[in-house]
């Protein structure tokens, strides 16, 4: 009886302490609730896509939809605005499917990071246009398209050990380089 | 509620195995953790096992409420790299009027997978008490912690986790088997407090013996300072 009391605490404690913090979250949602023109774009620049998951994003300020899904075997997540306006499209990628130049410069990069491993690529494209973006996604041409690249790593920077997400122009060209949170594992490890 | 009564049938369903002997009861769990310099990180934990039902040889399951033991465990980790971690720790555990002493020492990985997270432990530990002799053990547990809404756990979110474990063990030439799963329910309240709550299914002594069976409930929660 006193652990189920000291539980119960517990337990209302700490809801009320996480209703004070600020919190991003990220959570699947029906279609139904995803903006009618996002759906329309979605089905217009990919139709032959059926399962798609659509999800809904909070991060400060920020609020967004994603539709992701699967095409060609590669896992691609389409992010819409709260308007339902196409934001970017992202799509993973395999290091070896990487150009040959960009991966030699992002390669000398990487070298420079102490105990560097590579968790995953995924290239970007986006468009103020969304029919540019459209015409881009059904014509497998990025010519009129922004391409960057979004890449996770592990590593050590300045002295900090932990998971890394850059940035990276068609270039290889280092524009943002935020460090990643990461859940403790004292769950899994006790 | 329902799972209290999938608790009790699961219970139920080892003790009907004739010469067995199950065990049934609570398992709370608090672990509070202290990290420094990123790297180094100190735990502590308090684990009491309580028996509520009990089934021997040849005799039903019933109501036999029996307190077990508290374990009061201290380990110290190192971060090799953000999914590798390597620990070292002391267990004190009072049971039945003794004190019995077990040192640690493991090796565990944590890393995420697209909407899963998968993790690896391997642990040694050698455990002295004061009646019967030195036993060493060598654990190996596989773990997955899954969302129950989107790819990723947020702050306010329930989760899904599952573990299996191998451990064998030894003592004065008598070679021993324990398995063990686990299934919990979790949730984040942020990125410092979680509680999670489910069964622990354990099974040992089948090599030389009646087969033990024991299903524990398991109310667990974790908190990093």
């Amino acid at each position: 009886m006193r652990f189920t009391l000291f539980f119960v605490f517990l337990i209302l404690f700490f809801s009320i302490k996480a209703q004070e913090t600020k919190v991003e979250k990220e959570f699947a949602i029906s279609p139904d609730l995803v903006p009618a023109n996002a759906i329309e774009w979605l089905a217009k620049t990919y139709p032959k896509i059926e399962k798609v998951k659509w999800y809904y994003e909070e991060s400060g300020t920020s609020k967004s939809y994603e539709a992701k899904f699967k095409r060609n075997r590669a896992r691609t997540s389409v992010e819409f605005g709260e308007d339902g306006i196409i934001e970017d499209i992202e799509t993973i990628l395999r290091w070896k499917s990487v150009s040959s130049p960009l991966k030699e410069t992002l390669e000398k990069r990487f070298n420079a990071f102490e105990k560097f491993k590579l968790r995953k690529v995924q290239l970007q494209w986006s468009s103020p246009n969304s029919k540019v973006l459209q015409e881009a996604v059904i014509n497998n041409d990025d010519t009129k398209v922004l391409v960057r690249y979004e890449v996770e790593y592990r590593a050590e920077i300045n002295g900090k050990r932990g998971y890394w997400e850059g940035l990276f122009d068609h270039q290889g060209k280092l524009l943002e380089n935020r460090r990643m949170v990461i859940r403790a594992t004292d769950n899994f490890d006790f | 509620m329902r799972g209290f009564i999938f608790f009790l049938g699961l219970a139920w369903a080892f003790s009907a195995q004739g010469q067995s002997i199950v065990s049934a009861g609570l398992l709370p769990e608090v672990n509070v953790s202290y990290r420094w310099l990123g790297k180094w990180r100190i735990t502590g934990q308090v684990e009491s096992m309580q028996q509520v039902w009990r089934k021997n040889e040849f005799s039903e399951l019933q109501g036999d409420y029996k307190y077990i033991r508290t374990d009061f465990t201290s380990v110290v980790s190192y971060k090799l790299n953000p999914d590798l971690t390597l620990a070292g720790g002391y267990l004190l555990r009072f049971s039945e009027g003794e004190t019995i002493h077990r040192s640690i020492q493991q090796i565990s990985s944590a890393y995420k997978k697209i909407g899963v997270r998968i993790g690896h432990r391997l642990r040694t530990d050698q455990t002295f008490e004061p009646t019967e002799s030195f036993e060493f053990r060598l654990r190996y547990r596989f773990s997955a912690e899954l969302p129950l809404n989107g790819l990723s756990i947020n702050d306010r979110e329930w989760y899904l986790i599952a573990s299996t474990e191998f451990i064998g063990s030894v003592q004065q030439r008598d070679w021993d088997y324990e398995h063990r799963v686990l299934g919990s329910l979790g949730y984040n309240f942020n990125s410092s407090n979680k509680i999670e709550t489910g069964l622990d299914y354990r099974l040992n002594r089948f090599l030389n013996d009646a087969p033990r069976h024991s299903v524990w409930w398991t109310i667990s929660y974790f908190l990093n300072l």
